[in-house]
């Protein structure tokens, strides 16, 4: 006569399974003395009788209900030879406590696997292998309800029985596995297993406790008290957590090792992103990978579309308003209108596609929770400055564009933050420098472009840092708040949540941003075109540059007076020093007046409109490398060739270039961000640092060279 | 020990919290209380801060902070292996 009980949490379909073993009915009575169901079965296994018991359902062994204390009095009082534990494995987590329960009463054990079936429906994989090693007893799959595995089942029952199969004991955390020694060596014989007696004893279980008495076991009664004690004391628990945390602990770490969650378990998956995302040696390179590519997007897919705006501006409302007002206004007026106000404003539009676009991936990578994880990634870095981990981000968006550089730092918490790193984002050497170094490098560098290129890329940085070293030491240190991210879990943007991100930023630019472009594009229109009926070198500009530039002797580039005027509309947008320097050299391409109806050119513009889309969207999606070659005029060229003395001297004129006022664009972002103050300080420090570097290059530059 | 002090994919229970100003409630908000189960999952690049998980939460911390959580390590599965259990 073989006993084996079915122990199980309520509803794991233990009587389904009887059922199914004994291919019977059940014999139903009542538990001694309550009014619980009793239901047993009996079949013939290979010969011998077999009794098969359905316990009442329960979580755990150290009862709180009426069909726990009749499980646990069976299973401690009774005679019988293994145990059926059954599990739903749909619930893993909660059934195995009962589990570890059952194998600290170290009695042959074999495992039931139940509901299988839905299990693996909802994705997850189970590595039994690997469970039945650690647990050291067979579990076997079943689904109860279509009677499949239960032969297995009863297979494995029998001979866990024959062969006496315990349970291998699942530790404990070392200090509660030291108490549990030391009681069991001082306690003795019962029917019970040491093991589970001595936790039930430490657990203050009043059942062990009775059981204690009834032996006249005061002393280990003691023992155990104290052994309680000790870990309430060092813990500073109550034991009932301690001992039940310490269960869920060797749950959770047999988990990790047996189950695998399914592949759309975005936890899991997030954690899988991120061992490559946040790894030791390739988080960082991944990091400027992902910039890389957000930029090339960015840039590539909004180029064409800058192109346009640009142009419908300058042929053809430029064009039609300067038609339309030419019998109402004086030529002055005109010019106003259409290079102050008009470019301002067409400066501003053109900035639309590119930040719209650059927005849009900042708000994804915002969204999709990869900018926490850039900031813990760079958090050490930024710390040097006491500056965020993404503050770096603004940065290296500044390599794009200022402006949406500028935006970006609304990431940060803190304005002392805030400021440090606006501050270093105009030293970023964004895209619009770059044809200015490419046109000099190519007259006075042609063999070494690209590295010139690079030193004055990292000269920005350098400078950057010292910068921001400078006023991290300067500025009071605001009480932070403490440094505390949550790692969200990886998730596909809402692109409702994206739009919310983008709008405010690109209407803060339109509208308070855009209004001070078009102030200073007046204000430079007026240094550039007065007094009325100048010409290129007697405007104020000219008057004022020629005055100035003695004051550039010592960097290298204070004999011809130029290239310092073509500095000053720079400010509009860098790349304007070029196609300055082509006026006041007087080598400009004037646009001819081509003789077209306004119909023709509304249409000519729409279709040009519709190229630039197209255009937009295949450069999205390839590859093209942009040339340094610069077919600017060579008049343009020669002239530069003969005004700086020196490769050093034009070398010196690019670290001014790089390093003086950004454009209007930025300084409006900046006054938008951080109020008129910090502007106007930053555009009176930008000038003196860039007057700084340049002489010492120059200097240097002398000396070593 | 410390929490600062675990190796990345350790466990360990918190055993208490010291004083790490607001941190504090922001931490027992999320359910870093004392007694519960917690992972250091990584540390970043620069060696500092910490990634830990709490449940299915992923939290950064600063070594700093991360000083100040008194932990208990919880022997490893290894630890079984290596008495020859499995």
């Amino acid at each position: 006569m073989i006993h084996i009980p079915f122990v199980g949490n309520p509803n794991t379909g233990k009587t389904a399974l009887i059922n199914a073993i004994a291919k019977s009915d059940l014999e139903v009575g009542n538990w001694p003395g309550v009014t619980v169901e009793k239901k047993e079965a009996r079949f013939t296994y290979a010969g011998e009788d077999v009794v098969l018991v359905d316990l009442p359902g329960a979580y755990t062994l150290s009862p709180y209900s009426l069909e726990e204390k009749i499980t646990r009095n069976m299973l401690a009082e009774e005679k019988f030879d293994g145990i059926i534990d059954v599990i739903d494995t749909t619930n893993l987590r909660r059934n195995l406590y009962l589990t570890l329960e059952l194998i600290d009463m170290q009695r042959p054990m074999v495992l039931a696997l139940n509901m299988f079936d839905d299990f693996t429906k909802r994705g997850y994989e189970l590595d039994i292998d690997k469970l039945q090693e650690i647990f050291g007893v067979p579990a076997i799959p079943t689904i109860a309800s279509r009677k499949l595995g239960t032969q297995k089942l009863i297979d494995a029952a029998i001979a866990a029985v024959k062969e006496q199969t315990i349970p291998l004991i699942q530790p404990y955390q070392e200090h509660i596995e030291k108490e549990i020694a030391f009681l069991i060596h001082a306690m003795p014989q019962t029917g019970l297993s040491p093991r589970f007696f001595a936790i039930q004893l430490i657990a203050d279980d009043p059942y062990a406790h009775a059981l204690a008495e009834t032996l006249k076991e005061n002393d280990l009664i003691e023992k155990a008290a104290k052994a309680r004690g000790r870990l309430e004391a060092h813990m500073k628990l109550p034991i009932k957590t301690i001992i039940t945390r310490a269960r869920y602990e060797v749950i959770d770490r047999l988990l990790e090792v047996v189950l695998k969650k399914p592949i759309l378990d975005k936890v899991l998956l997030s954690e899988k992103i991120d061992a490559v995302l946040l790894h030791k040696w390739l988080g960082i390179p991944f990091f400027f990978l992902i910039m890389m590519l957000m930029f090339k997007l960015t840039f590539d897919g909004s180029g064409s579309l800058v192109t346009w705006v640009s142009n419908f501006f300058q042929d053809f409302l430029d064009k039609y308003i300067s038609l339309g007002l030419q019998d109402v206004a004086p030529p002055w007026l005109i010019s106003l209108f259409t290079d102050g106000i008009l470019s301002g404003m067409g400066l501003v539009l053109s900035f639309l596609p590119l930040l719209f676009l650059l927005y849009f991936f900042m708000a994804m990578l915002e969204e999709s929770g990869y900018m926490a994880r850039v900031s813990f990634l760079l958090d050490c870095a930024g710390r040097t400055l006491r500056i965020k981990g993404n503050a770096f981000i603004s940065m290296i968006i500044g390599f794009g564009c200022n402006v949406p550089a500028v935006y970006a730092t609304r990431a940060l918490t803190t304005k002392r933050e805030r400021i440090i790193t606006i501050l270093m984002i105009p030293l970023m050497s964004c895209s619009a420098r770059l044809p200015i170094y490419a046109l000099f490098t190519a007259i006075f560098f042609q063999e070494h472009q690209v590295l010139v290129i690079m030193s004055l890329y990292l000269l920005g940085i350098i400078v950057a840092f010292f910068l921001g070293w400078i006023s991290n030491l300067i500025l009071p240190s605001e009480e932070g708040k403490p440094f505390f991210l949550e790692l969200p879990t990886y998730h596909m943007p809402n692109m409702k949540a994206v739009w919310v991100l983008m709008w405010p930023k690109l209407k803060d630019f339109i509208v308070r941003a855009g209004t001070v472009i078009v102030m200073a594009s007046i204000i430079l229109w007026g240094i550039i075109k007065l007094p009325v009926g100048t010409d290129p070198h007697n405007s104020y500009l000219a008057q004022t540059a020629k005055l100035v530039t003695p004051v550039f002797k010592p960097a290298g580039f204070g004999e011809h007076w130029e290239p310092v005027a073509a500095m000053i509309p720079g400010t509009l947008a860098k790349e304007v020093v070029i196609s300055s320097l082509g006026t006041i050299y007087g080598v400009e391409i004037k646009n001819e007046m081509t003789r077209s109806t306004f119909k023709e050119d509304t249409i000519m513009q729409l279709k040009a409109l519709k190229e630039a889309f197209v255009n937009a969207f295949l450069h999205m999606f390839n590859i093209h490398i942009e040339s340094l070659n610069n077919v600017q005029p060579s008049t343009l060229q020669q002239k530069l060739r003969k005004q700086f003395a020196s490769p050093l001297a034009a070398f010196s004129y690019l670290v001014f270039i790089l390093l003086y006022i950004p454009c209007v664009s930025t300084m409006a972002a900046i006054r938008t961000e951080l109020g008129m103050r910090w502007m106007l300080f930053e555009t009176a420090l930008l000038p003196l640092v860039a007057y700084g570097m340049s002489v010492l290059v120059y200097q240097l530059g002398l000396r070593f060279l | 020990m410390k929490l600062s002090e675990l190796h990345p994919k350790q466990k360990a229970i918190i055993k208490s919290i010291g004083d790490i100003g607001e941190l504090k409630d922001r931490l027992m908000e999320l359910g870093v209380l004392c007694g519960e189960p917690i992972q250091v999952v990584r540390i970043a690049p620069f060696g500092d801060p910490i990634e830990i998980r709490i449940g299915d939460e992923h939290l950064a911390l600063r070594n700093e902070d991360a000083q100040k959580i008194e932990v208990e390590a919880i022997s490893q599965l290894r630890h079984r292996e290596r008495k020859g259990l499995s």
